[in-house]
């Protein structure tokens, strides 16, 4: 055949196949200088001063701040606008109150309303002393109407005329609390049916010289986050129609019968016990039995039987029923059943183990071998737990064992046991000293003693003072160190020293000692403003100091050998190789001694001796084992630690009962228990020539008679009717229930009346008690109940109820911003800037498609703190950028003396990139009202180093 | 859409050499075996009909309906492994008169599939920002696949007696997919040993470009002969090139933001076709049309001539040679020079080549079957001429080829070895095979043709 005889498509196949048969290629290197595409660029914008500047912008809406303010705010004063929007009210449930239809949930009536008001400042401090100049805060409030009232949309500075009818509402009623108030309001029915809204108003102007100038508060906008919870609440204290339903027993059993008498039958009334309407017949039982088991709980397990049973025979029963009145017109009927059905056969020792065949109740503790003894309680000769131990003559608080009621019934102040006692624990608490003489590490040993490592690098102990020893020097390496040179820097200030290293340092009364912490009032302190300072440390100080490693690379911080793909690596020969550091080079910020911390000699962040922390290992002189109120001589015994009050619990300290000496015989700690150890606990049974531990005296089988008859092969079978309906009113002869006779009691529903109930019990043989439930279909009463209730709401549905703002005048009414050289922000009074970036738009428009990058693009800030208009050195705030109709949140600012502000610009420059943004619009930088209002920012415009700059940092 | 990306990837899978850095690939200028084996000549046929399936003023000499596959591999000899075998040429041609063919083809243009990785990257000094805590260093990663195609028509016709004529309109179109993750590290001196410097990587972007070509050419060559001698020559007029270009950013494996940011992975899609890329928008996108239109184009044919071949042959019965002179790429497309369409913003090198080929026929007119064996030899120069300077690809070449069934059908096998230096670049030494297998069939066979 030859060989293209081949059809076309066949050779489309095969050339198909061929297509992927191989494909391999390894990935190609190639110089930077080919691919000559770099993909990463920074590019710089200068701001424009011409067209940046600071303006006051009155179309601010200052409803929408999250904070509201009364009194002082500068040099102004400022009063805070409540409108309660009472058409909110109308169709809620506080407004529908019927006092009549008695539905459920139905409000009845309004106790009272009030308005909570939270702070951001402590209003009243722990002792109830409230801080704020009460005397000064006037509240008025009343139904009115605002005209021009809009919280959303009010502008900033705009003039607020209060309702001609607001009467005073702040009286001795007014409740403060740490960071609340809660205000009463005359709730009426006015509030549900006034077309107008309820409006109040705060103002607060105390004098000059009162501490506490501004009221605070949450607004209605306000969230933390997570909830709205702390907004202005409502209060309603209301009473409301709630139904209930309850479950009545149709009757009680008042009186019961044996045979016609009272004896030897025992019922259940109270109808607070599950064990209700139980009946027991069992004889020779204490008297008051049918009290015991009515005031408590009691199953027939609990109870000590008779040792006398029942004979075989017919036995009548009479129960004599109370129908409940309170129901009785409301049932007809009753349906009876007999459960919970027990019938111990009649057998004094069922477990055949009495004296003097067997070992119960013979007069003496019996035991087989360790694991089969009588049952004792190892408490020790004073027959009491720990917790009871009067810690007196081996006496006991209460008898435990016989009457353990009494014990429930002591007072905390009576127990001589605490656990929970720090005084004498033996283990440092806070609060206790711990004496730097004691803190010699988990070794225990001070480095005077230390004798180095062994060779299996195991610390040493010497007994005496070493020979070889010098101070400073730590044989056993196991002092804590994080800074053995303090080179360190921790911005101290210029003195060096923290606060707690200043003379006369006191955390409440004196924390500046030296008074160069930086603060608002101190703009020029040195400790914690975040600047490195001459007399701090060098070490990690984010800048080079002499005697520090750094490569001579020049400003770049590139080395030479780099620099042939570095663009503007260019003109750094005047600082690359001159022999001197210049910023920018990169230098290692060991400080002076030119190592770090984890370097120097003695670094040792894990050791324990020194590290005033009291370590597992370390000895706690006891001396100093005073409790967390560090008073060893309180004479009160309330913190001393006492688990064991009459010292009588067996602690394997050996023959001589000491736990502190060791004993040569090997009994300390052999985990048995040995001759002149102690008792409790010991999991045996002691006794002397004294006295015994309490044991009961119920065979090796740890079981009375009355508890042996209980058991599974000791009950007797029984027949029961089913349940059994009765009319009431009606004499029921109850007709044969067809009872299995082969069963050993029987049990027959004989008569029922509206008075009484006979049953006859046919015992087959004998038995020595029997238990069983008259029992009953309960009746469901539905009532309604006026119940008392609260409800703190800030909104109806969706509705808010409370609309605020604060009311104040314009602080920079007469500032001349076209002269401001200063960029400013002050969200109270509208003040923004809008910056203007030589050169963006053309940037921009020459760079269609780049990608901004997030995690360098920059707009870097200098903060003006030495500015008079500044004030702004504590808290936060919140920075966002406008442009035309699009807000954009840039950061949020903490207040700090670093000067530099960074605030990552990327997504505002990608969107005007993206063409979500049009930067034919001015940038106008803002901040919302989140934070503290009265804060007021200030930053450098014009200036040789502090101008604001971005950069953006791009991929092409 | 979706078929049109499809058989753009299909052809994707090319061999990948140093020339696949410049324009929008490697340009295809042998797709042949006969040719190659002939020193990659272009004109002449070494067969007793003259054939050259590539040649299009010769393909009127084929009475048959033809169809002619072509599949190559190639290998690098020393240096980076690279080993690719597939299909480079289809091509279906038929008479309509008797001197008169057309013919439809398919071919790549420019291919490339290259993975790059850049070695040092680009520095950032630390004084080239004020917030900067370090001197930063970008550096990137590429894989680049995909080319522009041609889907092409040809005419080809006698002219008289010893001339032919052909035309051929080529249609280019096709994808380039340049995926580029750009890696910024901090830069860390060290300090224990100062050449010992480590960069940290922070941060990266994922960069995704999809150009999608479309555009056409003309061609015309004309074929003499004058007793042994045979004359060649061609010249090539580009048309517009338009680009419909895309550009995305940082598509993550998790496109959920939030998911991703609770599982921390960032990593990027993993794209290898474009329809990966149909779900996402770009993030920026153009439509880049060449500085020609259609009614201008024909006005300024002559200004934009691209590629211009001569060639001669000696035949003296069954045994030749051929010289050829080609020079291509010398018009540079408008759109082709835009920032982000030629791979790494290199331009397409032209060339300048001389082609020697050498051929002998053993023919076996007793066979029924087997009509011939043509033995080929050759070799050429070719200098490129890169914006960086000046390169070079010599090689030789050899081949043979079979007539069978009255020549009805064509086996060829072609080889080549040899060398290519350039500036950028080590040497690149490399072997190229390729089998051609031409079909005749009589389908639409002419009536002049002796049953």
């Amino acid at each position: 055949m030859p060989l293209f005889n081949l059809t076309i498509s066949n050779f489309f196949f095969i050339s198909l196949a061929i297509i992927f048969f191989s494909c391999e290629s390894d990935p190609v290197s190639v110089d930077s200088s080919f691919i000559n595409n770099n993909s990463f660029f920074v590019q710089s914008f200068n701001a424009n001063m011409e067209n940046s500047y600071t303006f006051q912008d009155d179309s601010l809406f200052t409803g929408r701040s999250y904070r509201l303010y009364a009194g002082d705010i500068g040099d102004i004063n400022s009063k805070i606008f409540i409108k309660i929007n009472t058409s909110y009210l109308a169709d809620s449930k506080y407004c529908l109150i019927d006092t009549m239809s008695f539905s459920d949930s139905t409000i009845h009536s309004i106790d009272s309303l009030q308005i909570i008001f939270r702070s951001f400042d402590e209003i009243m401090d722990e002792d109830s002393l409230v801080l704020i100049d009460a005397t000064s805060l006037n509240i008025f409030g009343g139904f009115g109407t605002i005209e021009n009232w809009n919280e959303d949309s009010l502008y900033i500075f705009s003039d607020l005329e209060e309702p001609i009818n607001l009467t005073s509402i702040i009286d001795s009623n007014i409740e403060f609390e740490n960071y609340t108030f809660n205000l009463n309001l005359p709730f009426d029915e006015s509030w549900c049916t006034s077309e107008e809204d309820y409006y109040i108003v705060i103002s607060y102007t105390p004098e000059e010289s009162h501490e506490f100038q501004c009221l605070e508060l949450t607004s209605s906008q306000y969230s933390s986050g997570i909830s709205d919870s702390y907004r202005p609440s409502l209060d309603f204290s209301y009473n409301q129609f709630n139904e209930i339903i309850e479950y009545i027993d149709r009757f009680n059993i008042t009186e019961s019968y044996l045979d016609g008498e009272n004896q030897n039958i025992f019922h259940i009334y109270n109808d607070t016990l599950s064990t209700k309407s139980k009946i027991y017949i069992i004889k020779e039982m204490i008297e008051g039995f049918n009290d015991t088991i009515n005031n408590q709980e009691i199953y027939l397990n609990q109870i000590s039987i008779s040792s006398t049973g029942f004979s075989a025979g017919i036995y009548e029963i009479d129960l004599t029923l109370d129908i409940e009145d309170n129901i009785l017109d409301s049932i007809t009927t009753i349906d009876f059943i007999l459960d919970s059905i027990i019938v111990v056969a009649d057998n004094d020792d069922p477990s055949q183990d009495n004296n003097p065949l067997g070992t119960e109740g013979n007069g003496i503790f019996d035991s087989i071998n360790i694991d089969s003894t009588e049952l004792f309680i190892d408490l020790g000769f004073d027959w009491c737990p720990d917790l009871y131990e009067a810690g007196i003559e081996n006496s006991c608080l209460c008898d435990f064992l016989n009457h353990p009621d009494e014990c429930d019934t002591l007072e905390d102040e009576n127990f001589i046991y605490n656990e929970d006692g720090t005084e004498g624990n033996g283990a440092h608490d806070i609060g206790e000293e711990f004496p730097q003489s004691a803190d010699t590490g988990i070794d225990g040993c001070a480095d005077a003693y230390e004798g180095g490592l062994n060779e299996e690098g195991n610390t040493t102990c010497l007994e005496e003072i070493n020979p070889s020893y010098e101070e400073g020097f730590d044989p056993n390496e196991d002092n804590y160190l994080l800074d053995p040179i303090e080179d360190d820097w921790n911005d101290c200030g210029e003195d060096g020293l923290c606060d707690e290293n200043e003379d006369d340092y006191d955390p409440e009364s004196n924390e500046d000692p030296s008074d160069d912490n930086w603060g608002s009032t101190n703009i020029s302190g040195t400790e914690g403003n975040g600047v490195w300072e001459e007399g701090e440390g060098t070490e990690g100080n984010g800048q080079y100091d002499e005697g520090e490693s750094y490569h001579d690379w020049g400003i770049d911080g590139i080395p030479e050998d780099e620099e042939s793909n570095c663009f503007d690596c260019i003109d750094d020969s005047n600082s690359e190789g001159n022999d001197a550091y210049d910023f920018g080079e990169p230098y290692q910020d060991t400080g002076a001694d030119g190592v770090y911390t984890f370097n120097e000699d003695g670094y040792n962040p894990n050791g324990t001796e020194g590290n005033e922390v009291f370590n597992i290992g370390e000895d706690f002189p006891i001396e100093y084992d005073c409790g967390e109120d560090g008073d060893c001589d309180d004479g009160d015994v309330s913190d001393d630690y006492n688990i064991d009050p009459n010292n009588d619990n067996w602690l394997d300290c050996g023959s001589d009962s000491d736990c502190e000496v060791t004993d040569e015989d090997d009994t300390q700690e052999n985990g048995a228990w040995d001759e002149g150890e102690l008792y409790q606990n010991n999991n045996q049974f002691d006794y002397n020539d004294s006295g015994s531990e309490f044991y009961y005296d119920w065979g090796t089988d740890q079981l009375p008679d009355s508890l042996e008859a209980l058991s599974s092969n000791n009950l007797l079978s029984y027949s029961a009717p089913s349940t059994i309906s009765y009319t009431i009113g009606e004499n029921l002869i109850v007709p044969d229930q067809n009872p299995d006779t082969t069963k050993d009691i029987i049990f027959e529903v004989a008569e029922i009346t509206s008075e009484s109930i006979s049953i006859t019990i046919t015992a087959n043989t004998a038995f020595k008690a029997i238990q069983f439930r008259l029992n009953h279909s309960p009746y469901i009463n539905e009532t309604i109940e006026l119940v008392h209730d609260n409800d703190i709401i800030s909104k109806i549905g969706q509705d808010e109820l409370v609309e605020d703002l604060s009311s104040y005048n314009n602080l920079f009414d007469s500032h001349d911003f076209v002269s401001d050289s200063t960029l400013m922000l002050d969200y109270f009074n509208g003040v923004r800037f809008s910056l203007n970036f030589s050169n963006l738009s053309n940037f921009i428009i020459e760079n269609p498609g780049i990608y901004i990058n997030d995690s360098y693009t920059t707009l870097g800030f200098y903060l003006y703190h030495e500015n008079s208009n500044y004030s702004f050195f504590e808290n936060q705030l919140n920075l966002w950028a406008k442009i035309g109709t699009e807000n954009r949140f840039l950061t949020t600012i903490n207040a700090n003396s670093n000067n530099e502000v960074l605030i990552p610009f990327a997504h505002v420059i990608q969107d005007i990139i993206n063409g979500d943004i049009d930067l034919s619009e001015d940038i106008i930088f803002l901040l919302d009202g989140v934070y503290d209002n009265r804060s007021r920012v200030v930053l450098y415009k014009e200036h040789d180093t502090f101008s604001p700059k971005l950069e953006v940092f791009y991929s092409e | 859409m979706r078929a049109y990306i499809h058989i753009i990837i299909l052809f994707s899978f090319i061999y990948s050499s140093s020339l696949e850095f410049y324009g929008t690939g490697e340009r295809y200028n042998e797709i042949e075996a006969m040719g190659m084996a002939l020193g990659n000549t272009y004109f002449f046929s070494d067969y007793t009909n003259g054939l050259n399936s590539t040649s299009i003023a010769t393909l009127w000499r084929s009475d048959l309906t033809r169809i002619t596959f072509s599949s190559k591999f190639s290998s690098n000899i020393g240096g980076i492994n690279d080993k690719d075998i597939n299909i480079s040429f289809f091509s279906f041609s038929f008479p309509i008169t008797a001197s008169k063919a057309i013919s439809f083809g398919l071919a790549p243009y420019t291919r490339s599939n290259i993975k790059v990785i850049e070695e040092n990257g680009f520095s950032m000094g630390q004084n080239s920002s004020e917030f900067i805590d370090l001197p930063l260093n970008s550096r990137s990663e590429y894989k680049i696949f995909g080319g522009i195609s041609n889907l092409y028509a040809s005419f080809s016709m006698a002219v008289g007696k010893n001339n032919s004529f052909g035309f051929k309109l080529n249609n280019f179109f096709g994808n380039q997919m340049k995926m580029n993750k750009i890696i910024i590290s901090t830069f860390d001196a060290s300090f224990n040993d100062s050449t010992d410097n480590t960069f940290i990587e922070q941060d990266s972007t994922s960069k995704i470009i999809l150009n999608q070509f479309s555009g056409y050419s003309m061609q015309f060559d004309w074929n003499t002969k004058v007793g042994n001698h045979q004359f060649g020559a061609s010249l090539v007029a580009m048309g517009p090139i338009n680009i419909n270009y895309r550009k995305y950013y940082n598509i993550y494996s998790i496109s959920d933001p939030l998911e991703r940011y609770y599982l921390i992975d960032y990593s990027y899609l993993y794209i290898e076709s474009g329809n990966d890329l149909l779900s996402y928008d770009p993030d920026y996108s153009d439509q880049i049309d060449d500085n020609v239109k259609i009614n201008t184009f024909v006005s300024n044919i002559f200004n934009r001539i691209n590629d211009y071949r001569f060639g001669y042959n000696y035949n003296n019965n069954n045994i030749g040679f051929i010289v050829e002179f080609h020079r291509t790429d010398l018009f540079k497309n408008y759109s082709l020079g835009v920032d982000d369409i030629s791979i790494l913003n290199n331009n397409q090198p032209s060339t300048t080549s001389y082609h020697l080929g050498l051929y002998k026929r053993y023919d076996n007119s007793k066979a029924k079957f087997f009509n011939s064996i043509n033995l080929r030899a050759g070799g050429y120069y070719k200098k490129y001429f890169f914006e960086e300077g000046v390169g070079s690809d010599l090689a030789l070449t050899l081949g043979i080829g079979f007539g069978i069934n009255n020549y009805s059908n064509l086996i060829d096998f072609g080889f080549r070895i040899g060398q290519i230096n350039s500036i950028m670049f080590e040497n690149e030494n490399y072997i190229k095979g390729n089998l051609s297998i031409n079909i005749g069939e009589k389908w639409f066979s002419r009536s002049r043709r002796k049953q």
